[in-house]
């Protein structure tokens, strides 16, 4: 984190090539996390491009406080962006999208994708929020306090979305 | 956890590993870095909206005061006419 605490430094003092070395050291976790809420990769891209311009912009406009660590900042704006597509698409302002996605080469990606998908669908009838972190608790591996710092929220209120989506991911799959 | 909740937090366990091979497609650093590059600096009346956003509440706070003064000094003005008023009409008689 070191290497990414001193890249924001350089921004800040006007470096904007710095901000390469973030991408590169963040991009591919939070494009996984993207799309796993949101189901394919090609709209997690978007998301995640877009919670770049977002970030280099605050930076650059010294509207980034250094309450949190920059990858929880980033990890926060992403999670954020992606609920936000996934209403979107959910009241039809967003087409979904189901063009074939970029970059999927070899069996392993397939398999990956083949593993979305399912993922998608067992978490599709869940509110976006108690997705979210369901994906960063059990998928992501964070932890409760990690998660309610990234969602902004208080532990408690992420405990209790856990608790919900478990209970209606477990009536799905025991259907009484 | 219950048997159900078990079954569940496997299969996300393994869905988590299945998609760990995921990642952004080849030339994404470059597309993201180019979408910063097209962001504009600021124009003036951006760079003066920007900064004058943070004067809002104090700006807000003193119209509010301004117009409490201005009701105020109305009704005082008013009321000294009144009173001007009533002592004409008592002198006229």
């Amino acid at each position: 984190m070191e290497n990414l605490d001193e890249a924001v430094e350089r921004v800040l003092s006007g470096d904007a090539a710095a901000f390469q070395r973030i991408v590169e050291a963040t991009s591919a976790r939070l494009v996984r996390l993207s799309a796993r809420i949101l189901g394919n990769v090609a709209d997690a891209e978007d998301v995640v491009q877009d919670a770049y311009v977002k970030a280099y912009r605050s930076l650059t406009g010294g509207q980034f406080d250094r309450r949190s660590r920059v990858d929880t900042w980033l990890y926060r704006i992403v999670v954020n962006g992606s609920i936000d597509t996934k209403r979107a698409r959910a009241r039809g302002a967003i087409p979904s999208d189901t063009i074939a996605d970029v970059g999927w080469d070899g069996a392993a990606n397939a398999e990956a994708r083949v593993a979305l998908n399912e993922l998608a669908d067992m978490l599709a009838e869940l509110p976006e929020d108690q997705k979210a972190a369901l994906v960063l608790k059990s998928v992501e591996g964070f932890s409760a306090a990690e998660i309610a710092e990234i969602m902004g929220r208080a532990e408690g209120a992420v405990e209790q979305l856990l608790v919900r989506a478990r209970a209606a991911l477990k009536k799905k799959v025991e259907p009484s | 956890m219950t048997p159900g909740e078990d079954d569940v937090e496997a299969r996300l366990v393994r869905l988590a590993g299945a998609t760990a091979a995921l990642h952004p497609s080849g030339g994404f650093t470059a597309r993201v870095m180019s979408a910063i590059e097209r962001e504009q600096p600021l124009g003036l009346i951006d760079a003066l909206w920007s900064s004058s956003r943070r004067f809002l509440p104090i700006a807000a706070f003193a119209a509010a005061v301004a117009v409490v003064w201005a009701v105020e000094n109305q009704t005082t003005v008013d009321d000294a006419l009144a009173v001007t008023y009533g002592a004409m009409d008592l002198d006229a008689e």
